[in-house]
C-alpha cells in the first residue's frame, strides 16, 4: 500500500505485475526509481501508468537518455490508443474525472487478482487522492516556474561568449583548512551544565594565555588578592561577569577566574582621558594592572590589557591573484536579486566590459562565501509569505546550479549562516551531506562557522556575524552602517561573540571555537547586508554585503542594505593602492 | 443616602446593603483599633459613587464634592479637565508646582476612568516641569506600563489633560529635538518587533507629526529590557530602554483614538490640536485608496439581479481568530465553513455582554471541550466569547455510524449517542445579542430563518396561530399551515437547501420519488431504498440539507417527509408530482434556493446566510487564589522553612534566617517586636528600625500558639520575605488560623477566590440552591410576571449587586468565614460573626468583587451557588469591575476579610504593586458609572420584525438602534435596574458539562489527540489544517524559543541564587552547591515527538515537515555528541554485515 501511495503522489499508477515486482525491491531502489521518475516528470508531466515496459526503461536507462527519448512521448496515446488532441485545451474537469475513473478502474482491477491488504481502498481514499491531485494541478504553475528558472540558470555559462585568457586556470589552488578551528564532526555538546562550565573555562584559559603573553607576566590568582591589600602594580586576568557604573561615574567591573572573583574599579577620569577603555563587555576576558584596595576586595585599575593582535604588515604574495567575497545570497527569498546574481556569474565567466575587468576575472582564483546561501525555512515567523521557493532543498539546488556555472578553476569555500540548514547555535557545523551532495563540483570546500582556512598563504577567518546584532547595542562606536567598526571589536578581544546570553545563541562545546586563536590575515563576515572594508592591525576586514534587496523588515527597522556589491582583493598588493575593488551591480571599480 | 434613580423597592435593597457594609465596617474598626495590624483603622474607604472613589484613590482631599458638581454641570470629560485646572489653581491646597501638576493629571485621569482602574496611580510614574533648549519650561508626563488599564481613550485624554494643565500653569510647549522625534519612531518599531504588537501600526511619518505637535512630552520609565540601538543617551530621555507606557499612550492613545480626542477638543474649545485633523484626513485618504483596492471585506453582495429571500449573500470569511491554534484546544468550526455555528439573534437570561448561548447537547458532542464558562475565540462579531447553555435554540444535527441522521435536542440524547457519532453535520445555533454587534460596531449579518422571525411574520400578516405550533410543529401540520395561510414554511422544516447545488436537489428529488409512504414502528414514514451508488449520493444530500432520517435494512426512513417532499414539489396528500417540466425549471432557477421556491407550493426561506467559526480559547476557572508558592500568611521566615516555607518545620529544626523587616526593641521587655503591640508583654511600640535581623521564629511561634490557645496547628506556610516598602509583617496568628482552616492569602492580606465572569439577569431559585423563603427575606417577592414568588421554578429578575458563586467557592468561603470567626474570637477577642456551617449559610453575606488591573472593589451579596465553575452576576456588576464577559476572570472575597486583613502596607513596592488591591470600595452600583460597554446590551423581550428584515441589508448596528432598546436608553431612570427583558428562555443556567475536557485530560499528547478527534468529527472543521496550525503556531515557536533559550540560558542554585552565566568555578559562589540549568533538555524537546507524530499522521505540508526536520537536527546537534553519533553509525554497519 505504501508503495502505491508513493507512486500515486507522483501521479503514477502501477500495473499489478509491476507492483508485485516492486514489492521485492529494496527501499533504496524504490527511492531511486521514484527520484528518477520525479525528475523525468519535470520534462513530461503526463499521467503515467507504470507497466513492465516502462519499469524496465526507468530501471535500465540513464535519466538523461530517458528524458531525451521520452520527453515528448504521448503516454495517453500509448495507453488508450487515442491521440491527445491538444493538451492545453482539454478542460481541467475532464482530466480530473479521467484520473478518478482510472484510479477506480485500477482499484477494481487490482481487486480481482490481488491480496486483501491491497484492496482496502475506500471511496474516501480516492476522494482524498483526487483532492491532492487537484491541489497538485494548482501547484503545476509553480513547478513550471521553477523548471523555467532552473533552465535559465543552467544556461548562464553558454550565453557568455568570451575570449579571455584564463590565467587563473594555470595557477594551482592552495587551500588548507585548519581542522582545529572547525567544529564540524567534533561537536561534544550534550547539553549538560558541565558543558557550559567547560566552555567558559576554555575561553578563559586560552585568552588568558594571550593576555599574559601581552603583559609578559602571570596573572595573580583572584582568590589570593585579599592577601595583597594596598599593593600596587598587581596584574590579574579574569572573565567579566558584571559591569556597572557607580554614582560618580566610575566603571565597576566584576571579573572571575576559576577559583575566585574580584571587583575592578575603572576611574572615570582615566576613561575620559582615554587611558582606560570604557567599552568593557560582559564575558570578555581582560587583564588589569592596578592597586589593590585596603579592604582587599577590589582593584583600582591603571591599565587594561586585552588579547588583541600586535600590529603587523598585511600579508601579500608575489603572484597577482584575486579573491572575491560573498555572503547572504538568500536564494528563495522574494527579495533575492536573480538578475544581479546572474550578472555576477556572467562576469565570472568573462562577460567583461573593459581591460580592468578582464584582468581581474582572468586572475580570479578564490571565492569565499560566509553564510546564508539560502533564505531557509522557518527562520522567523511568517517567513513562508516572503519566499518564492518554500522548499529548502530546492533552495540549495538552485544555489548549487548557480555555483556550477562558475568556471571550474575557481575554488569556492562555503561556511553556513543563521539562515542555513544547520543548527542555529554557534559554532555551526558545515552543511550536512544531504545538502552538499547537491553541489556538483569538486572544488567547493564546505566548512563550519566559524573556520580558519589558509587560502594561498592567507589565513582567512570566515565568520557569519550573528554576534554583530548584540555588539551594535553594546558598543557606542559600533554601527551597522560601518561594519568594520564592529569587526574591529572582535579583533581587539580575540572573540567572535564576546557576550553570552544575547541574540546570538551559543552551543556549549568543550572548546570555544569563537576564540580567535590564530593571528589571521583576513576576517570575512556577512550577516548585516552592508558592505564594509578596512585594515586593522594588519588584518584585512571584509564584510561582503548581500544579494537580497531591502526587506520589509529592514525597511521598518531603517536598515539600508547595500545589495549586489562584491568585494574583490588583489592578494599581491594588500594594503597598497588599488588592491581593493568592488563589483558593483555590474561595474568593477577600484575602491582603495 | 441612595443617590441613584430607582424604585422604592430598589432603594430598600441598596439601603440594606449599605447598612450591612457599615455594620461590618464597624466591627472591623473595633478590631483594628486594638493595634495588632499595621494600621489602626480599616484601610478601604467606602465610596458611594465615582467622585468618592476618585478622592479615595488619588485625592486630593475634598475633591469629591466638587467633582460631583462639575460632572452634573458639564459631563464627565469636561469635568475632568476643569478639575485639573482647579487643582493647578490651588483650590485644593497649595503645594509646589510640579506636585500640583502631578495631582491634577492623576485626579483628572481618575475621573476619566471612573475611579476604578489602577492607571491614575500606577500608570503615571511622574509629572515634571522640564526645560526646552531655548530655556522655556514645558510639562512632561512619565507614563508607566499600567497605563494600559486606562484604555485607549482615557490614555489619549490624559494627554489632553496634560496640555490643559500646561496652559493653566503658563508653561511653553514641548519642543522636541530631531533626535528625540526619531527616538520615538525607533522605539515604536522596536517595541513591535521585540515586545508585542499595538492595536494600530502607525507609519513613521505619523509618529513624527504627532511628536512634533503634541504640546507636552510623553515620556516614561523603562518597561522592557530592550535597548534602542540608535538615538541613545539623549539628555532629556532618561533611559535607553523602551518606554512602553509612553509608546502605548502615543500609539493606542493619541494616534488610534484621534477622532475621540478631536471630538473633545472641538467640544471644549482647546486650541493647538488642529494638526490631528490633517493627520486623520491624510489617513482617511490612504484608507480609501486601500479600500478601493481590497474592498468589501465584509459586505459583498453578488448577483444583484436575484432579489428576495433566496438570493445568495456573499460574506467574506474572517480568518483572524484561527491564525493561531493552541495545542489541545479544539477548533469547532473553521471560518464561515458550512456546518459551523448558525447565527441566531437574541439574548437569554444568561447571555449578552460578550457571552453567547450554545446548545447544551453540543457541549457533550464535542467531547466536553465546551463547558459552562469555557472561552471561545470567535469569528464574529467580537473576538471572544464565553460558552453558556441555552436550550431553546437550534440543536446540533449529527450523523451516526449506522447512517441515521438525528437532531440531538436534549442532553440525555447527546450522552446516549455521543459514542456513535460519525459526523457532526451542523453545530446548531450560537445565540448572539444585538448589543454585541453594537459594541463591536460589526455590520449586522443576515438573520437565520428562525421561530422568532417566523412568529413576527405571522403576526404581521394577521394569521392566527398556536404558540405550541411555533415551538413544536408536526411535519404535516407545518405544510398545511403554510399552504392554508400562504406564509413561508416553518423554520423547523426549512432545510439548508442553499448548501447543495441545483443538480443535487434534482438528484435527491428523483431518488425520493422512488420511495413510498409506509408504516414504521407505528409511525408514518417515507421509505426509500439505499442500494446503488446514486442512492448513496442522494442520501448524502439529504444529510447535507439537515433533514433527519433513519437507516434500516438498506432503506432510508424519513419521518418529516411531508415538508421535504412538498418543498420538492410533490403533493403527498394526493400522491401527485406537481412538477411537469423539471428541466425547464432547473434551467431557469438562478440558484438552489430559487429552484426550491420554484418547486415548492409555498415560500421556503433561506435557512442560513452565514455560518460562524469558533475555536476554544481558555478553559473556565474557579479556584482559590494562591501565590506561588501558596502561603497562609505574610510572615517572613527567609529560607528557614525550606522550599515549602513551613514555619513549624523551621521551629522544629531550630532554623532561622536573616529577614528584612521593620521592627523595634520593646522598651519594656527588651525583646524584638515586629508588631505595633509587643507580642511578649503587650506594650504599644513604634516600629522605628528597619533592617536585617535574625528572624526570632521560635519565640514568635510559641507566643502565637499560646495566644491562640492551640497546641498542634499542623503545617503553616509563610513567605520568604516582604516585598513592601516598609516591610511591616502580618501577625503570625493570622497565618496559623488560615492554615488550620485550610485557606490561603494573597499579597495584600485578603483571601480570594477566582472565577470566570458570566452574566445573568434572571434566575430560578431552584437552579441556585436557595429556598424561596430565604429569597423573600432578601427582598425577592415577585417573579417576572409580577406573581408572588412561591415556587422554586419561577423566573426572578436578579438585583444588580447580587451574585451567584460556584459551589467550590461556597465551600472555600465557608472555610474563610470560619477563619474570620476564629480570628475575631481568638485574636481580636470579639464575637464570632459569620457562624456558618454549610454553604447555604453564606447566602445573604456580602463580598467584594474585583478585577485585576483595577484598584476599586464592588460590594456584592451572595444569593446562591451553582455547580458551574463560574461566577454569575448581573452584567452591571461585571461592568462595575470593568470586565465584560468574554472569558475573563476575577475574584470574590468576603467583605469582613478585606476590612480586617487588607493593608496597603503589605503591597509590593514596585510598579503595578497597587493593582488588584481594594484601595477603595463602591457600595452602590450606579449603571452610569460602570464600564460603558454594558450600556450596549439590549433589554427587549423580543426583537421587532423590522430588525430581522433589516439584517438582510447588513446595515451598521447603529442604523437599527432606533427600534432596539438597550441599557443606555434606561440610564438615569428607575427602569435601569428593573424590567430588563430577554428573548430566549433556557431551562437552567448551568446545563452542560461543568469542567472543560482540556482540564481533565492529562498529557499534551492526550490533549492534542482529543483535539484532532473532535476536529475529525465536525464537518465544519478541517483536521489537517488544525494539525498544521497547532504545529506551526504552538509547537514550533515553543521548540524554537526553547532551543534558543537553551543556548543563552541562566543557571540557578537551589539556594535561590541566579546567575546570568555559569560562574567559572562551576559551583554556586554563595553556598558552594552544584548549579542547575534553568532550561533543561526536557523542556526543549517537550513537543518534538508529538509534533513529528502529528506531522506524519495528518500529512501536513512540506514546509512544516522541513521546519520540523531542521529543528530536530538542531536539537540533536546540541544534545548529542558527534562522537557517540559516529559510534552509533558504526554499530549500525556492524549489524548489517
Amino acid at each position: 500500500m505504501e508503495i502505491i501511495n508513493k507512486f500515486l503522489d507522483l501521479e503514477v499508477l502501477l500495473s499489478p505485475t509491476v507492483y508485485e515486482k516492486l514489492k521485492n525491491f529494496d527501499k533504496e531502489d524504490i527511492e531511486n526509481l521514484t527520484e528518477k521518475i520525479k525528475e523525468f516528470k519535470k520534462y513530461n508531466d503526463a499521467f503515467i501508468l507504470l507497466d513492465e515496459k516502462f519499469l524496465e526503461i526507468f530501471l535500465q536507462k540513464d535519466l538523461n537518455n530517458i528524458i531525451k527519448e521520452y520527453k515528448d512521448f504521448d503516454f495517453i496515446f500509448y495507453y488508450t490508443g487515442e491521440k491527445e488532441e491538444n493538451k492545453e485545451k482539454i478542460k481541467e474537469k475532464e482530466i480530473k474525472t479521467e484520473i478518478k475513473e482510472e484510479i477506480e478502474d485500477k482499484v477494481e482491477f487490482t481487486k480481482k487478482d490481488e491480496k486483501e491488504s491491497f484492496v482496502k481502498k475506500s471511496d474516501e481514499d480516492i476522494e482524498e487522492k483526487l483532492k491532492q491531485l487537484i491541489s497538485k494541478e494548482e501547484k503545476k504553475d509553480f513547478n513550471a516556474e521553477r523548471a523555467k528558472r532552473y533552465e535559465k540558470i543552467t544556461k548562464i555559462r553558454e550565453s557568455v561568449n568570451s575570449r579571455i585568457k584564463w590565467i587563473a586556470k594555470d595557477i594551482e589552488a592552495i587551500i588548507d583548512i585548519y581542522d582545529d578551528s572547525d567544529v564540524s564532526g567534533k561537536s561534544t555538546c550534550t547539553g549538560t551544565i558541565d558543558d557550559f562550565v567547560k566552555y567558559f573555562k576554555d575561553r578563559f584559559e586560552r585568552l588568558k594565555k594571550f593576555i599574559e603573553r601581552k603583559a609578559q607576566r602571570k596573572g595573580y590568582p583572584l582568590k589570593d588578592i585579599s592577601r595583597m591589600k594596598g599593593q600596587k602594580d598587581i596584574f590579574v586576568v579574569g572573565i567579566v561577569s558584571d559591569v556597572d557604573t557607580s554614582k560618580n561615574g566610575n566603571l565597576i567591573v566584576r571579573i572571575e577566574d576559576t577559583e575566585g572573583e574580584i571587583t575592578l574599579i575603572l576611574p572615570k577620569e582615566k576613561m575620559e582621558k582615554g587611558q582606560l577603555p570604557d567599552d568593557i563587555l560582559l564575558d570578555e576576558v581582560i587583564g588589569a594592572i592596578g592597586t589593590v584596595s585596603r579592604s582587599g576586595s577590589s582593584i583600582y585599575v591603571d591599565e587594561i590589557v586585552r588579547p588583541t593582535f600586535s600590529p603587523k604588515e598585511p600579508r601579500r604574495i608575489d603572484e597577482e591573484i584575486y579573491m572575491a567575497f560573498l555572503s547572504d545570497i538568500h536564494i528563495g527569498s522574494n527579495e533575492f536579486l536573480h538578475k544581479e546574481f546572474e550578472k555576477f556569474v556572467r562576469f565570472l565567466n568573462g562577460d567583461v566590459d573593459n581591460e580592468l575587468e578582464e584582468k581581474v576575472v582572468s586572475r580570479l582564483k578564490y571565492i569565499c562565501i560566509a553564510g546564508d546561501l539560502v533564505d531557509g525555512v522557518g527562520v522567523y515567523p511568517g517567513q513562508e509569505e516572503d519566499l518564492y521557493e518554500v522548499d529548502i532543498v530546492e533552495q540549495y539546488k538552485e544555489i548549487a546550479m548557480y555555483l556550477e556555472q562558475i568556471p571550474e578553476h575557481i575554488s569556492i569555500i562555503i561556511s553556513p549562516g543563521n539562515h542555513d540548514a544547520v543548527r542555529p547555535a554557534e559554532p555551526q557545523p558545515k552543511l550536512p551531506n544531504k545538502i552538499t551532495k547537491l553541489f556538483n563540483r569538486d572544488n567547493i570546500y564546505f566548512v563550519g562557522n566559524p573556520c580558519v582556512v589558509n587560502i594561498h598563504g592567507f589565513d582567512t577567518l570566515l565568520y557569519h556575524g550573528r554576534s554583530f546584532d548584540d555588539l551594535v547595542g553594546q558598543i557606542r562606536n559600533a554601527s551597522y552602517e560601518n561594519p568594520t567598526t564592529i569587526m574591529r571589536e572582535l579583533i581587539k578581544r580575540r572573540l567572535l561573540c564576546p557576550t553570552y546570553g544575547g541574540r546570538c545563541p551559543i552551543a556549549p562545546e568543550h572548546k570555544d571555537y569563537l576564540v580567535i586563536d590564530r593571528d589571521i590575515d583576513i576576517l570575512h563576515t556577512g550577516h548585516i547586508h552592508i558592505n564594509g572594508y578596512g585594515i586593522y592591525r594588519g588584518v584585512v576586514m571584509v564584510n561582503s554585503g548581500t544579494f537580497q534587496e531591502q526587506t520589509d523588515f529592514q525597511k521598518r527597522m531603517g536598515i539600508n542594505p547595500t545589495p549586489a556589491i562584491v568585494p574583490i582583493i588583489n592578494m599581491a598588493k594588500v594594503g597598497e593602492k588599488g588592491h581593493y575593488l568592488e563589483w558593483d551591480r555590474g561595474v568593477l571599480e577600484v575602491r582603495y | 443616602m441612595v443617590h441613584v434613580a430607582c424604585s422604592e423597592n430598589m432603594k430598600k435593597y441598596f439601603e440594606s446593603i449599605v447598612d450591612e457594609v457599615k455594620k461590618i465596617y464597624k466591627i472591623a474598626e473595633e478590631c483594628r483599633k486594638k493595634g495588632f495590624d499595621p494600621v489602626d483603622e480599616v484601610e478601604i474607604p467606602l465610596a458611594a459613587d465615582m467622585a468618592d472613589r476618585v478622592e479615595g484613590l488619588v485625592g486630593p482631599k475634598g475633591v469629591a464634592g466638587r467633582i460631583r458638581e462639575l460632572v452634573k454641570e458639564l459631563g464627565k470629560e469636561p469635568a475632568a479637565l476643569e478639575i485639573a485646572k482647579e487643582i493647578v489653581e490651588g483650590k485644593f491646597g497649595d503645594f509646589d508646582k510640579e506636585k500640583k501638576a502631578e495631582q491634577a493629571v492623576r485626579t483628572a485621569l481618575a475621573v476619566l476612568t471612573e475611579g476604578i482602574v489602577a492607571a491614575p496611580l500606577e500608570g503615571i510614574a511622574d509629572v515634571k516641569i522640564k526645560k526646552n533648549p531655548d530655556g522655556s519650561e514645558y510639562l512632561a508626563i512619565y507614563y508607566a506600563g499600567p497605563i494600559r488599564s486606562a484604555g485607549g481613550t482615557a490614555q489619549a485624554l490624559s494627554v489632553l489633560v496634560g496640555d490643559f494643565v500646561r496652559k493653566a500653569m503658563g508653561l511653553d510647549r514641548y519642543k522636541p529635538t530631531e533626535d528625540e522625534i526619531e527616538r520615538y519612531v525607533e522605539e515604536v518599531e522596536l517595541y513591535q518587533s521585540e515586545v508585542g504588537s499595538f492595536q494600530y501600526n502607525p507609519k513613521a511619518d505619523e509618529i513624527r507629526t504627532a511628536v512634533r505637535n503634541i504640546p507636552i512630552e510623553i515620556t516614561g520609565e523603562a518597561t522592557d529590557d530592550v535597548e534602542v540601538s540608535g538615538h541613545r543617551d539623549l539628555p532629556r530621555v532618561e533611559t535607553n530602554q523602551l518606554r512602553g507606557g509612553a509608546l502605548l499612550v502615543l500609539v493606542e492613545g493619541v494616534l488610534l483614538k484621534a477622532p475621540k480626542i478631536l471630538r473633545h477638543v472641538d467640544k471644549l474649545g482647546i486650541e493647538g490640536w488642529d494638526w490631528l485633523k490633517d493627520l486623520m484626513s491624510k489617513k482617511e485618504e490612504e484608507e480609501e485608496e486601500k479600500d478601493e483596492k481590497i474592498d468589501d471585506e465584509d459586505v459583498d453582495e453578488e448577483e444583484e439581479e436575484i432579489s428576495g429571500y433566496w438570493r445568495d449573500i456573499k460574506i467574506e470569511a474572517n480568518k483572524k481568530f484561527i491564525s493561531e491554534v493552541i495545542a489541545g484546544r479544539p477548533v469547532f468550526a473553521h471560518p464561515s465553513k458550512v456546518g459551523g455555528f448558525r447565527l441566531r439573534y437574541g439574548r437569554s437570561r444568561n447571555t449578552g455582554f460578550a457571552t453567547q448561548g450554545f446548545h447544551p447537547a453540543l457541549m457533550y458532542l464535542v467531547d466536553e471541550f465546551m463547558a459552562v464558562g469555557t472561552q471561545l475565540k470567535t469569528e464574529r462579531p467580537g473576538k471572544a466569547t464565553c460558552v453558556v447553555p441555552v436550550d431553546s435554540i437550534e440543536p446540533p444535527i449529527v450523523k451516526l455510524k449506522n447512517g441515521d441522521v438525528i437532531r440531538v435536542d436534549t442532553i440525555e440524547k447527546a450522552i446516549e449517542v455521543r459514542d456513535r457519532v460519525e459526523e457532526i453535520l451542523f453545530l446548531g445555533d450560537v445565540l448572539v445579542n444585538y448589543g454585541d454587534f453594537l459594541e463591536n460596531n460589526h455590520p449586522l449579518l443576515p438573520s437565520c430563518w428562525c421561530e422568532e422571525w417566523y412568529e413576527k411574520v405571522l403576526i404581521a400578516s394577521n394569521v392566527g396561530y398556536d404558540k405550541e405550533f411555533i415551538k413544536n410543529p408536526k411535519p404535516e401540520e407545518a405544510v398545511k399551515f403554510a399552504l392554508e395561510t400562504k406564509t413561508p414554511l416553518h423554520p423547523r422544516y426549512t432545510y439548508h437547501w442553499h448548501d447543495v447545488s441545483k443538480e443535487d436537489i434534482i438528484l435527491l428529488r428523483n431518488w425520493l420519488l422512488k420511495g413510498k409512504e409506509d408504516d414504521f414502528e407505528g409511525k408514518k414514514v417515507w421509505i426509500v431504498g439505499l442500494e446503488t451508488e446514486d442512492d448513496k449520493k442522494a442520501k448524502r444530500i439529504l444529510e447535507l440539507i439537515g433533514c433527519c432520517h433513519l437507516v434500516r435494512n438498506k432503506k432510508v426512513m424519513i419521518e418529516e417527509y411531508y415538508p421535504l417532499l412538498y418543498s420538492l414539489g410533490y403533493d403527498v396528500e394526493n400522491k401527485k408530482d406537481l412538477i411537469e417540466n423539471i428541466d425547464e425549471i432547473l434551467n431557469s432557477a438562478k440558484n438552489s434556493m430559487h429552484l426550491i421556491n420554484l418547486l415548492a407550493p409555498f415560500e421556503v426561506r433561506r435557512n442560513t446566510y452565514v455560518y460562524v467559526g469558533a475555536r476554544m480559547g481558555r478553559p473556565e476557572k474557579a479556584a482559590p487564589r494562591k501565590m506561588k508558592p501558596p502561603v497562609n500568611g505574610l510572615f517572613p521566615i527567609g529560607n528557614a522553612g525550606g522550599q515549602v516555607r513551613l514555619i513549624n518545620k523551621a521551629v522544629e529544626e531550630n532554623n532561622t534566617d536573616d529577614i528584612d523587616v521593620s521592627y523595634t526593641r520593646c522598651p519594656k521587655c527588651g525583646k524584638i517586636s515586629l508588631y505595633r503591640v509587643c507580642p511578649f508583654c503587650g506594650t504599644k511600640v513604634e516600629l522605628d528600625t528597619f533592617g536585617k535581623i535574625k528572624a526570632p521564629l521560635k519565640e514568635y511561634w510559641y507566643a502565637a500558639l499560646k495566644r491562640l490557645g492551640i497546641n498542634k496547628p499542623g503545617d503553616v506556610k509563610c513567605i520568604k520575605g516582604m516585598t513592601s516598602k516598609q516591610k511591616i509583617v502580618e501577625p503570625l496568628e493570622k497565618a496559623i488560623l488560615r492554615a488550620m482552616n485550610e485557606v490561603y492569602v494573597f499579597k495584600d492580606g485578603t483571601t480570594r477566590f477566582d472565577c470566570t465572569d458570566v452574566p445573568v439577569t434572571h434566575f430560578k431559585p431552584n437552579e441556585i440552591n436557595v429556598s424561596v423563603e430565604k429569597l423573600r427575606e432578601l427582598g425577592y417577592d415577585k417573579d417576572i410576571y409580577g406573581n408572588e414568588l412561591v415556587d422554586g421554578d419561577q423566573v426572578v429578575e436578579l438585583k444588580p449587586q447580587d451574585v451567584i458563586i460556584p459551589e467550590s467557592c461556597a465551600e472555600y468561603f465557608v472555610k474563610v468565614a470560619n477563619f474570620i470567626d476564629d480570628l475575631l474570637e481568638k485574636f481580636y477577642n470579639m464575637e464570632r460573626f459569620y457562624n456558618v456551617k454549610k454553604k447555604e449559610d453564606l447566602i445573604g453575606h456580602l463580598v467584594i468583587g474585583m478585577a485585576p488591573h483595577t484598584s476599586a472593589g464592588m460590594v456584592g451579596r451572595i444569593i446562591g451557588y451553582t455547580k458551574a465553575n463560574v461566577g454569575y452576576a448581573h452584567p452591571y456588576f461585571h461592568a462595575a469591575k470593568r470586565r465584560n464577559c468574554d472569558g475573563d476572570e476575577d475574584s470574590f472575597f468576603l467583605l469582613l476579610d478585606a476590612f480586617l486583613n487588607f493593608s496597603k502596607k503589605f503591597l509590593p513596592d514596585k510598579r503595578g504593586g497597587q493593582m488588584d488591591a481594594p484601595l477603595v470600595l463602591t457600595t452602590i452600583l450606579d449603571p452610569k458609572e460602570v464600564d460603558g460597554e454594558v450600556h450596549n446590551m439590549d433589554t427587549m423581550w423580543s426583537y421587532p420584525l423590522e430588525f430581522y428584515e433589516k439584517t438582510l441589508e447588513m446595515p451598521s448596528p447603529k442604523e437599527v438602534k432606533e427600534f432596539m432598546e438597550t441599557v443606555e436608553d434606561r440610564l438615569g431612570n428607575p427602569e435601569q435596574y428593573e424590567g430588563i427583558g430577554y428573548t430566549h428562555e433556557t431551562s437552567r443556567i448551568d446545563l452542560g458539562p461543568k469542567v472543560c475536557a482540556y482540564k481533565t485530560l492529562g498529557s499534551m499528547l492526550e490533549k492534542t489527540t482529543s483535539q484532532l478527534s473532535v476536529a475529525k468529527k465536525i464537518r465544519a472543521t478541517d483536521e489537517r489544517d488544525v494539525a498544521e496550525k497547532v504545529i506551526q503556531s504552538h509547537f514550533i515557536p515553543d521548540l524554537i524559543g526553547n532551543l534558543r533559550a537553551f543556548s543563552r540560558q541562566a543557571v540557578r542554585c537551589k539556594c535561590g541564587a541566579k546567575f546570568r552565566r555559569i560562574p567559572l568555578r562551576g559551583k554556586c559562589p554563595k553556598c558552594g552547591s552544584n548549579l542547575i540549568l534553568t532550561v533543561s533538555k526536557g523542556a526543549v524537546e517537550k513537543y518534538m515527538d508529538v509534533a513529528e507524530k502529528m506531522a506524519e499522521e495528518y500529512d501536513v505540508n512540506n514546509y512544516i515537515k522541513q521546519r520540523l526536520k531542521i529543528i530536530r537536527e538542531g536539537i540533536n546537534s546540541i544534545f548529542e555528541n558527534d562522537k557517540s553519533k559516529q559510534v552509533k553509525l558504526s554499530d549500525f554497519f556492524k549489524m548489517k554485515t
